[in-house]
């Protein structure tokens, strides 16, 4: 295929999908922030996938997982308008559909293919900008055409869509005379919404330009369009959908929501408040007529836009009572874009669903199977199948509502013994829920041909077991052992009420369990609505694992807790001695429950380390493809959990490290043969915990550093001392120095060699108060150790005053604390500025240049000797006030720019107190 | 620029009325401990705890360049709100007394004089009147900009030794 032609010919498209999306968007701007974060989240998921893809080739599970969350943020891309990201996804998500029906052979290209996909995504998540940029724009479309050219499948879309059209039909048979049951709790939801329409009616009136009123009257048309869909009410539906359409053209500002259009919109709400009223005029020709009136007055103001006349299209007289389906098929079919995406965003909490409703079937299929007789399985796998048959409706899914209604059907057959369970109907139930299973997997395929084939043929054999039993009337279902069982637990019936309800609807099978009970005067109508609710709110319960909060709120717990814990401990002292012991001991309770309440609230900053493992993996494997390095690269350990802030510090070093032993650590091919290694590389980054510490190694087992090399270029480089001797240790921090490199000038390539990266690691651990250990092997590896304390807001500090403040040293860069005799120090230029330690002299820092104070020197009684490096200072001080856990603060933004201040934190007493930063104390005296 | 009329918060510095937008208010407390922070402006106090949230403390006498006055009694730390470059951030400013919340409508509001003020110029909204008094009201945001404040830092530092 001509390159150029096909970018053309996919730019053309993208422009105009564009102009036809953002037609079609309605403000959803809002949840733009919401949508970066999920999308991230997928772009994870996609990730992992993809790195797993890499070592296994033929790993099914990660080519479904990737291809969900490319539809993930495809229908959810479109939602809000991202329509780059849209066509991204959704290309990608072609290769991926083809990788997984095995007409594409995933190798390299394909995986390198998904991951730059995912990297424009990301970019564009970055920047919403990007996408009004043109060069990037140019970049996309040409990563759009490779993907194109390689999933070469143009056409597929206009197969899905005949496709879909003869499903329709078919289900619509099956749909009408199941869905009677939930029309008591369909008539009192759709009353709800009418009323909330209502309200927004009269904010219409006041305001029509109010686009907010009439989203909200959209949604709950929308609402009870599904609700009516579900329920078999196609008059509803088509009233709604009608309406649905009038709205969203005054939404988009089609038309123009003038006194005829709130009018029309009143009408179709009063239209559906009399049918809820009375079901029964659905079947009544005038109220049809007068009804097919108002439906056609809405046509004469429906949008001329395409997209939108499209959607009415068929809109000629139809006579409803007998031609029932038809709307139906219309809506399916032709739903406007933005629902579509709305949908979309159920598919996942569908499908979760469904899976857990599968695993229950087949469960009780394997008890039913050693108790063919047990009802109470049976009951629950039709209510399960049933679930699935409602939800699936709801999220377009007809191939699952196919199967589902039909298999409902034949377990109905069972529950009412008019056909006796054998194992031919357990197999035939058995395939059913594996069909539905492979849907929920692979949901494209609702287009494969191969796969309806063999989903109609299912369909049909279960309708053939039915065909024995056709000569028993068909009605309506219902679970009254479920509802019963409800009514029994909430008290409203005794047991004994039950079984008599139960006994009576024998005598009228036509009506429902609840309606009887109503009748009998055991319940009120109102408390039967609430056992209908509990009773499918347990089916949706379990679902919910995770919440996203916002960290501002996480750290404002934090901080408050902390206040709590301070303010605590001011009391304990206040009271000690005034309290009685009964007292006291409630105190010390209190005192251990606001602790456990601050280790909660820490917890809460927790994450594993997870993606930050992921990044590096991808970033390992980018950087062994580039330099064509035959490298094992793993992790282990990525459950270790981190404060939230470490982890975002953690990334560069760990790059830097990652990089640094895949191009400098493992050696060339020839090399390691010649070192009798296996020419496999080995690169290996492992996380765990030890005392309060994260331990993070990145170990090669490469070359290893060359200690002399190491010295020889740092003497070189002026970086150090040619007077002096240095042992291994130190000759290997060398390589933690600015600017050092091994590598020489000429060689350094766009991967590593500058001299900049182990600089990089070293300040990036040292500002999360880590530390680095180097382990080398000459000829065997090396293994950079990162400890850094689990977590970063609470650290051990020593409170000293200096000139009577308070300031705090981290314990951690504390070495030595002694009281000097006058000989001890040594004098330049009549100033004390070295002391004698123990043979050792140890420069002094002087208090005037770091605090800018007065000359008070005299006050200083001790030394505090403080350590950084292996190297020492001496920082005189007035007194040592005491060792504490003390709690991070960040230092205001006004104060960033004084040095000497790492942070800040509030001390025992609620007073303020600096931390120093010591790193700046070695730096400015080292300098001066 | 902002909305001039509406409530302002009234306060004294040495006698002198001035008053801020009441929407920057977010609280008045009364005198706290200070923590010095060296090698900042005479003007800048220290920091305070306020409830976990430590903020930075400026005395607005020292600020307009007004003889300092021992803290007592009457003394009031106003935390104000700041929207700078689109961050929030708080700072308590140190002033004499608090008087009233008054309302003052846009015709009351006179432009601020071009010369002859202690007050820079560029830090007043307005002049106001009220009850037959004049209340200068100040633009809090430039009196506290976080970057006027580093500047006068790394202004400081070459002369840290003098101080």
């Amino acid at each position: 295929m001509n390159n150029e032609e096909n970018m053309d010919d996919i730019l053309k498209k993208i422009l105009e999908e564009e102009s036809f999306i953002t037609s079609q968007t309605i403000d959803y701007q809002e949840y733009l922030p919401d949508f970066i974060a999920r999308a991230l989240e997928d772009l994870e998921v996609i990730e992992t996938n993809a790195l797993e893809l890499d070592n296994d080739c033929e790993n099914m599970e990660a080519i479904n997982a990737m291809f969900r969350s490319f539809h993930n943020i495809k229908g959810s891309s479109g939602f809000v308008g991202q329509d780059v990201i849209q066509k991204i996804a959704h290309q990608t998500e072609t290769l991926m559909d083809g990788c997984r029906k095995n007409t594409i052979k995933v190798n390299k290209q394909i995986i390198d293919l998904i991951l730059n996909s995912v990297d424009f995504i990301k970019q564009i998540c970055e920047d919403i900008n990007i996408t009004s940029d043109e060069t990037f724009l140019e970049i996309v479309y040409v990563h759009l055409s490779n993907l194109e050219k390689i999933s070469g499948k143009k056409d597929n879309n206009t197969e899905i869509n005949s496709d879909i059209e003869t499903d329709k039909i078919n289900i619509d048979d099956i749909n009408d005379d199941i869905n009677d049951e939930y029309l008591y709790d369909f008539i009192s939801e759709t009353k709800e919404h009418l009323e909330i329409i209502n309200k927004n009616m009269c904010g219409l009136k006041k305001d029509p330009a109010n686009k907010d009123t009439m989203h909200n009257i959209f949604r709950s048309l929308h609402s009870i369009k599904g609700l009516a869909g579900f329920a078999g009410q196609t008059v509803i539906q088509r009233i709604t959908h009608d309406t649905e359409t009038l709205i969203d053209g005054c939404c988009k500002e089609i038309i123009s929501p003038d006194e005829n259009i709130i009018d029309l919109i009143s009408k179709s709400n009063d239209y559906i408040e009399k049918i809820c009223d009375d079901i029964s005029l659905v079947k009544n020709q005038t109220f049809l007529e007068e009804l097919h009136g108002h439906l056609s007055s809405i046509g004469n103001f429906k949008p001329t836009d395409d997209q939108l006349t499209k959607s009415v299209r068929k809109e000629n007289p139809v006579n409803k009572s007998e031609e029932k389906e038809e709307p139906v098929i219309d809506l399916e079919e032709k739903e406007t874009p933005a629902v579509e995406s709305f949908v979309e965003n159920f598919m996942q909490d569908f499908i979760e669903e469904a899976k857990e409703h599968i695993e229950s079937i087949e469960l009780k299929l394997l008890l039913l199977e050693k108790d063919t007789n047990n009802r109470e399985i049976i009951c629950s796998m039709f209510r399960s199948f049933h679930n699935i048959k409602g939800s699936a409706g709801f999220v377009n899914q007809t191939l699952i509502q196919k199967i589902a209604g039909q298999t409902e059907i034949l377990i109905d057959k069972c529950r009412k013994d008019r056909c006796k369970v054998n194992k031919d109907i357990i197999d035939l139930i058995l395939n059913s829920a594996d069909l539905i299973k492979k849907v929920c997997d692979d949901n494209t395929l609702n287009t494969n041909k191969k796969f309806i084939n063999d989903v109609d043929i299912h369909l049909h054999d279960l309708e053939n077991t039915e065909v024995n039993f056709k000569n028993v009337p068909e009605e309506a279902f219902e679970a009254p052992q479920k509802l019963g069982e409800i009514l029994v637990e909430q008290n409203i019936l005794s047991e004994h009420e039950v079984k008599e309800i139960l006994d009576k609807q024998k005598d009228y099978p036509e009506l429902k369990f609840g309606q009887i009970a109503v009748k009998e005067g055991k319940t009120q109508v109102k408390e039967i609505i609430g056992a209908i609710r509990t009773q499918q709110s347990k089916v949706t319960a379990a679902t919910e694992d995770y919440m996203r909060i916002a960290t501002s709120r996480v750290d404002n717990l934090v901080d408050m807790i902390g206040e709590l814990i301070i303010n605590q401990s001011l009391v304990e002292q206040e009271v000690v001695g005034i309290f009685d012991s009964k007292n006291l001991n409630n105190l010390l309770r209190m005192s251990r429950i606001t602790k456990d309440i601050q280790n909660l609230a820490m917890q809460l900053r927790m994450v594993s380390l997870k993606s930050t493992f992921n990044k590096i993996t991808r970033i390992a494997r980018d950087t062994i493809n580039e330099l064509g390095k035959d490298i094992n690269f793993s992790t282990s350990g990525d459950e270790t959990e981190i404060d939230r802030i470490i982890t975002e510090k953690l990334n560069d070093p760990l790059v830097h490290l990652v990089k640094n032993a895949i191009s400098h650590g493992i050696e060339s091919k020839e090399e390691r043969i010649k070192r009798n290694k296996e020419s496999k590389g080995n690169v290996k980054v492992m996380a765990y915990n030890k005392r309060s510490c994260i331990y993070i190694e990145v170990a090669d087992d490469g070359g290893g550093i060359d200690c002399q090399k190491v010295h020889k270029k740092a003497l070189e480089k002026n970086l150090i001392d040619p007077n002096r001797e240095y042992s291994e240790k130190e000759v290997l921090d060398f390589i933690l120095l600015p600017g050092f490199s091994t590598v020489d000038n000429d060689n350094v390539n766009n991967i590593s060699g500058r001299g900049v990266g182990m600089d990089v690691v070293k300040t990036e651990i040292s500002k999360i108060s880590g530390k680095i250990e180097i382990i080398n092997k000459p000829g065997k590896g090396c293994t950079f150790i990162l400890k850094i304390p689990v977590n970063h807001a609470v650290m051990n500090g020593t409170i000293v005053d200096i000139n009577g403040q308070n300031y705090i040293i981290p314990t951690i860069n504390l070495k030595k604390i002694i009281q000097p005799q006058e000989e001890d120090w040594i004098s330049v230029q009549g100033i004390r500025s070295m002391i004698r330690v123990r043979d050792e002299i140890i420069p002094l820092i002087n208090l005037n240049k770091v605090f800018g104070l007065a000359n008070k020197e005299d006050s200083s009684k001790l030394i505090v000797i403080i350590e950084m490096d292996q190297k020492f200072k001496a920082l005189p001080v007035k007194n040592v006030v005491g060792r504490r856990e003390i709690v991070i603060k960040p230092v205001s933004p006004e104060f960033s720019q004084l040095k000497f201040v790492s942070s800040m934190s509030i001390l025992g007493d609620g007073k303020v107190s600096l931390i120093l930063d010591i790193e700046n104390l070695f730096e400015t005296e080292g300098a001066a | 620029m902002e909305l001039h009329d509406g409530k302002y918060l009234t306060f004294s510095l040495k006698k002198e009325e001035y008053g801020i937008p009441i929407l920057k208010v977010k609280e008045i407390i009364g005198l706290m401990e200070i923590t010095d922070v060296p090698k900042t402006p005479d003007f800048v106090k220290g920091v305070i705890n306020l409830r976990g949230k430590i903020i930075p403390i400026m005395d607005l006498r020292l600020k307009f360049m007004m003889e300092e006055k021992e803290y007592n009694e009457r003394t009031c730390t106003i935390v104000v709100e700041t929207n700078v470059n689109n961050t929030k951030s708080l700072m308590g400013i140190v002033v004499d007394t608090v008087s009233e919340v008054v309302n003052i409508s846009q015709n009351e509001i006179e432009p601020p004089p071009q010369y002859g003020n202690k007050v820079d110029e560029d830090f007043l909204l307005g002049m106001g009147k009220v009850k037959g008094k004049v209340v200068m009201l100040l633009n809090i945001e430039k009196i506290i900009n976080s970057e006027e404040m580093i500047n006068l830092l790394s202004d400081m530092k070459g002369n840290a030794v003098n101080v």
